[in-house]
C-alpha cells in the first residue's frame, strides 16, 4: 500500500512538473495569431536576467493585444526556460520552430544559450532575437540579432573615459565562461587601438575566491580593474579586491546594470565603481528635449503599474526586442515557413526606431544589432544609485 | 621583486587554504556518513548551501546575534541530514548502492529546488564575523574572515579526533564503521548512530558554508561544485578516512590556487582534476589510507 501511494505521489509530481514546463499560451482567436516564441534563461544562473526580460515582453504583448494586436492579428507568445542551461536552449529552439511553428524567436539572456540556440535559427531559417549584449548577430547570411550596444562598443566607451583620465595600465580579470571570454578578447583587441596596456587573468564563475588571480595581476600595478562577468561572481572579486587593499577603479559590464546587482554589492563597493551603460540608465538626469525621454516614461509607468517594481535595463531591451519584431511583424504578417525569412529581411529595413534603451535602431544586411556606442555612457555607482560619470 | 615574489605566494597559499578547509569540511561530512551507513551522499554540497542560507536569515531576516545565528543553523540542518535520512534514505528495505546513490542525487535536487523556493534566485551575503577590514601579513592582504575559516576547520578536526579516539559514543560509532553486524551485537544501536551520523554530516557541511558565506556569497545552486570538490577531496584523501579528507581538501585548495597563480588561471579546475587522477592511478587508495586497512 505505502509504495502504491508513493508511486502515485511521484506520478502526480511528475504529470504537474510536465504541465508547468509546458508552453504558456495566451491569445485570443480572432485573424490568425502571430507567434513569437520566447526562450528565456529564467530559471539557473541567469534567472536574474531572464526574468525581468520575460516579464517585459508579457507586459508587450498584453499592450500590443489590448491595443487590437498587429493589424488585427493577436500576437501570441509560445514561452520555454532554458535554465541557463545551453543544451536546453538548443533543444527549446528546435521545439518553438518545429512543433510550436514560431516564425521568430526572442532568444536568450546570455551568450552561452543564445550561441546554442543559434545553429537551430540558421538551419531553419527562422529569426532569433538575443538580449545578450556579448552575442554576435553579424556573419554571412546570418537570421541573429541582438540587442545592447555590442561588448566592443561598450569597451571603447570604457577607453574613451580612460583616456580622458589618462589611465593607461589596465588589468583584465574576465570569467571563463562565453561572455567573459568576449570581455577578454575585446579588451584585448580595443587596448592596440587606443595605446593601453593590458594585463590578463581569468576565473571561474563558481570561484569562492580570486585573490591568486588579482595577486598575479597587483603585480603590474595597475590604474584600473575591468571585470569581465555578469552577476553574481562580481561580489567575490569585489570583497576581494577590497580586502587586497586596490584602491584603483573597478570597471565590470554592462551587464550589471539592475538593482540585483547594486543589493549584491552593498558593503562591498570599491571606492570607485564604474560600468558602460545605456542612456535609459540615467534616463533621470535627461533633459526633456531627449527625444526618447516620453517613450521612456511610458515603458516605465506602465512595467511598475503591471508589476509593482522598477524594470531594469533587461527589461528595457527585452521589450525593445519585442517592440522591434512587432514592427517588422507590421509589415509582414507571417504565417507560413517562407515568411521567416520575409520577417528577417522586414527587420533589416527598419530605420531609425526609437529605442527605450536610448539612441535608436537601424539595422541592415551587415548589422543585425541596429545600435551604436552612441547610445551608451560610462555610469557610476554612486550611495546605491547609477548616475552619470564625470 | 623579491619581496613581491613572497606576497604573493602567501596570497597564493592562503587562498588556497580557505577554500581547501572548505573542501575539506564537505569531505568529512561526506566521510562521516559513508563510514556509518556506506551512503554516498551527494547531497552533501547541499547542506553546505542550506547552513549558510539558514544562517543569513537568521541573522539579517530574524535579527538574531550572529553566535545564536550559527548555532540554531547548525542544529537545524543537522536536523535536516536526520529527516533525510529517516524519510528518503531509511524507508528503503534493499537498499543497493546504485538506488542509495540516486536517492542522494534526487536529495540534492530537492535541497536545490526548496532553497530556490525559500531564497529565491538571487545570491545571498553575510556580514564578516569581525569587523575589521583586511590584515596583512609579509605584503599580502586578505580578509579576517579566512582566520575563521581555517581555524573553524582546525576545532572540527579536533572535535572529531576527540570525538572518536576518546569518547565512548565515539568509538561505538566506529565500531558501527567498522562492522555494524559485530557492533549490534555487543549491544550498540546501529540505527541511532546512524541518525548521528547524518546530523553530524548535515552539521559540518552547514558550518563550512557558514564561515564561507562572509567572503563568497550564496544562491540555491551554490552547494553543487562545493560537494563535487568536496567529493573529489574525499577520493583524493581515501573514502572514509578523516585526516584523509582534511588533507585531502587542503591540497585540493592549494592545487588550485597555486596552479591558478603560477601556471595559468584558464587550466585551475582542469589542473586539480588531472592531479587528482594521478594520485589515484599511483595511489588508488587515496593519499591518507593504508591499503592494509581494507
Amino acid at each position: 500500500m505505502k509504495t502504491k501511494g508513493i508511486v502515485i505521489t511521484c506520478l502526480a509530481l511528475i504529470t504537474g512538473m510536465v504541465i508547468l514546463s509546458g508552453p504558456v499560451c495566451a491569445a485570443a482567436e480572432q485573424k490568425a495569431a502571430l507567434k513569437l516564441g520566447v526562450n528565456l534563461d529564467t530559471t539557473g544562473y541567469a534567472a536574474w536576467l531572464g526574468e525581468p526580460e520575460l516579464q517585459a515582453i508579457q507586459l508587450f504583448a498584453e499592450q500590443i493585444n489590448a491595443k487590437g494586436g498587429i493589424d488585427g492579428h493577436p500576437l501570441e507568445l509560445v514561452i520555454y526556460d532554458n535554465e541557463s542551461n545551453p543544451e536546453k536552449s538548443s533543444g527549446i529552439a528546435k521545439k518553438l520552430i518545429q512543433r510550436d511553428k514560431v516564425s521568430a524567436m526572442i532568444a536568450t539572456a546570455i551568450t552561452a544559450t543564445s550561441n546554442a540556440a543559434k545553429p537551430v535559427s540558421q538551419e531553419e531559417k527562422v529569426p532569433m532575437y538575443s538580449l545578450s549584449g556579448s552575442y554576435e548577430p553579424n556573419y554571412p547570411d546570418s537570421f541573429s540579432f541582438a540587442t545592447w550596444v555590442h561588448t566592443s562598443g561598450m569597451i571603447e566607451t570604457i577607453y574613451d573615459y580612460f583616456v580622458k583620465k589618462g589611465i593607461k595600465r589596465v588589468a583584465v580579470l574576465c570569467a571563463t565562461d562565453s561572455t567573459g571570454q568576449t570581455w577578454f578578447d575585446e579588451a584585448n583587441k580595443a587596448a592596440r587601438k587606443y595605446g593601453i596596456e593590458i594585463a590578463g587573468e581569468r576565473f571561474n564563475v563558481k570561484d569562492m575566491d580570486v585573490t591568486p588571480q588579482l595577486a598575479k595581476l597587483k603585480a603590474g600595478n595597475p590604474q584600473a580593474l575591468i571585470v569581465g562577468v555578469s552577476g553574481a561572481p562580481n561580489a567575490v572579486v569585489a570583497k576581494n579586491f577590497n580586502q587586497m587593499g586596490f584602491k584603483i577603479p573597478y570597471v565590470t559590464g554592462h551587464g550589471n546594470i539592475s538593482d540585483t546587482f547594486l543589493k549584491l554589492m552593498e558593503g562591498n563597493e570599491p571606492d570607485t565603481l564604474l560600468l558602460p551603460g545605456a542612456y535609459y540608465i540615467v534616463a533621470k538626469e535627461l533633459p526633456d528635449s531627449y527625444p526618447q525621454k516620453k517613450i521612456i516614461r511610458e515603458f516605465n509607468e506602465a512595467f511598475q503599474k503591471k508589476f509593482k517594481k522598477e524594470p531594469d535595463i533587461y527589461a528595457v531591451v527585452a521589450y525593445d526586442a519585442a517592440r522591434v519584431i512587432a514592427e517588422a511583424m507590421k509589415q509582414v504578417k507571417p504565417q507560413g515557413p517562407g515568411d521567416n525569412i520575409k520577417l528577417r529581411d522586414a527587420i533589416e529595413k527598419i530605420r531609425n526606431f526609437p529605442a527605450i534603451y536610448g539612441g535608436t535602431y537601424t539595422f541592415s544586411k551587415e548589422d543585425h544589432r541596429g545600435i551604436k556606442k552612441e547610445a551608451a555612457l560610462m555610469i557610476q555607482v554612486k550611495g546605491g544609485k547609477f548616475v552619470m560619470a564625470k | 621583486m623579491t619581496s613581491q615574489t613572497v606576497s604573493q605566494a602567501v596570497q597564493f597559499i592562503f587562498a588556497g587554504l580557505t577554500s581547501g578547509s572548505i573542501y575539506a569540511m564537505v569531505a568529512l561530512g561526506f566521510n562521516i556518513i559513508y563510514n556509518v551507513t556506506r551512503v554516498v551522499n551527494l547531497a552533501q554540497g547541499e547542506f553546505f548551501m542550506l547552513g549558510a542560507m539558514t544562517m543569513i536569515s537568521l541573522h539579517t531576516g530574524f535579527k538574531l546575534p550572529l553566535p545564536l545565528a550559527m548555532f540554531l543553523a547548525t542544529l537545524i540542518v543537522g536536523c535536516v541530514g536526520v529527516v533525510f535520512d529517516r524519510f528518503a534514505i531509511r524507508p528503503l528495505k534493499k537498499p543497493s548502492i546504485m538506488l542509495l546513490i540516486l536517492l542522494t542525487l534526487g536529495g540534492s535536487t530537492f535541497f536545490k529546488g526548496v532553497a530556490l523556493l525559500i531564497w529565491g534566485k538571487s545570491p545571498h551575503s553575510a556580514p564578516t564575523f569581525m569587523k575589521a577590514k583586511s590584515i596583512s601579513f609579509l605584503g599580502a592582504s586578505f580578509s579576517p574572515q579566512i582566520l575563521w575559516v581555517i581555524g573553524t576547520l582546525a576545532l572540527i578536526s579536533f572535535v572529531l579526533w576527540f570525538f572518536f579516539e576518546r569518547t565512548l559514543l565515539g568509538k561505538a560509532m566506529r565500531a558501527c564503521a567498522e562492522n555494524p553486524r559485530a557492533a549490534s551485537l555487543m549491544g550498540v544501536n546501529v540505527k541511532s548512530f546512524v541518525t548521528i551520523s547524518f546530523f553530524l554530516g548535515g552539521a559540518i557541511g552547514a558550518v563550512g558554508g557558514m564561515v564561507i558565506a562572509p567572503i563568497s556569497f550564496m544562491v540555491y545552486d551554490e552547494g553543487t561544485m562545493v560537494g563535487l570538490k568536496g567529493f573529489a577531496s574525499a577520493v583524493m584523501g581515501g573514502v572514509g578516512s578523516y585526516p584523509g579528507a582534511v588533507v585531502g581538501g587542503l591540497v585540493l585548495g592549494l592545487l588550485e590556487s597555486l596552479s591558478t597563480g603560477y601556471i595559468s588561471s584558464i587550466f585551475k579546475d582542469i589542473l586539480a582534476f588531472v592531479v587528482l587522477l594521478v594520485i589515484l592511478v599511483l595511489k588508488p587508495s587515496g593519499l591518507m589510507r593504508r591499503t592494509d586497512d581494507e
